[in-house]
């Protein structure tokens, strides 16, 4: 009832604000800010992949550290957190790495532009892999699949014991739940954007749509299946 | 479901990374059970009674109404 509750208030805020937003600016051309937004990206995504960099040395640092007692205790918490956030920070790289080589393609930005944004934009999805590979090192008594596995993602759950597959399902449930309502939001304002500005969404509109009924038919089929 | 497995712990000298590894469970899930939040299988619950030679009802212990 709850997520309905903010489902339905997150449109109607979603709705005024994009409504608000677009009969001020609906000649807004994104092309005027399209190179200042690209190189803003650019540096994000490379500032983003340094304190990725630095984070991966801090953790193999701890890892490799001889400790005993409590210490160690802290010592695996410190690593977990760490992970966790720098697991965060990457991925949040590899979304803008991608929106800045987006910009930079589809808007023909400068050559050394397009260029940075590719390199940046790579070396943030090889960093992604990295920084998942690394779990591997910090548990190497632990049979943890290997990220280049087929069914990385099946494998890593089987290898999970009882109380970290119980926090992942409740991290991921939320998590499903968060992306189901604003994903249908974000259909609502693909919609007033087309509508209101005159460029049609359509094709963001049925791949979002598909995602949604996808990702929705794969967790009822497979609950289904387990009765 | 209440657990006396931090005092076991520290009675025994054991860190919760040396008890996880014992009990063939993650450190996490060892913390998770000692701050209440996970209640354990059956079977690591055993596994970490023998650890402390206790019985697995003096380890993990339920209300009455939770069992009813």
């Amino acid at each position: 009832m709850r997520l309905v509750m903010y489902g339905l208030l997150g449109a109607v805020v979603g709705f005024i604000g994009m409504y608000l937003m677009l009969s001020v600016q609906l000649n807004f051309n994104f092309l005027t800010i399209a190179y200042p937004v690209n190189v803003v990206l650019t540096t994000l995504t490379l500032l983003l992949l340094v304190y990725v960099g630095v984070s991966i040395l801090q953790m193999r640092k701890k890892a490799n550290s001889t400790v005993s007692g409590d210490a160690e205790d802290e010592r695996d918490i410190w690593l977990y957190k760490k992970f966790s956030d720098t697991n965060m920070i990457v991925i949040a790289s590899v979304v803008f790495g991608i929106a800045s080589v987006a910009i930079s393609i589809i808007t023909e930005q400068a050559t050394w532009l397009e260029t940075s944004s590719i390199i940046i934009g790579t070396a943030a999805f090889i960093l992604s892999l990295a920084v998942t590979s690394l779990v591997n090192s910090f548990f190497p008594d632990r049979k943890l699949p290997s990220i280049s596995e087929k069914d990385y993602g099946k494998k890593l759950l089987a290898a999970s014991d009882e109380g970290e597959r119980h926090v992942m399902l409740e991290g991921l449930y939320r998590s499903f739940n968060t992306l189901n309502t604003t994903l249908i939001l974000g259909l609502f304002l693909l919609i007033f954007y087309s509508v209101f500005t005159g460029t049609s969404q359509l094709f963001a509109i049925f791949l979002i749509g598909a995602v949604i009924i996808g990702a929705n038919a794969q967790y009822y089929l497979l609950i289904r299946n387990k009765s | 479901m209440k657990t006396r497995l931090k005092e076991l712990r520290a009675r025994n000298g054991l860190n919760q990374t040396e008890l996880a590894k014992r009990a063939k469970v993650s450190r996490q899930t060892i913390s998770l059970i000692e701050r209440e939040e996970f209640i354990p299988s059956l079977l690591i619950a055993v596994r970490i009674a023998r650890i402390f030679n206790e019985a697995i009802e003096s380890v993990f212990l339920f209300e009455e109404e939770e069992i009813e």
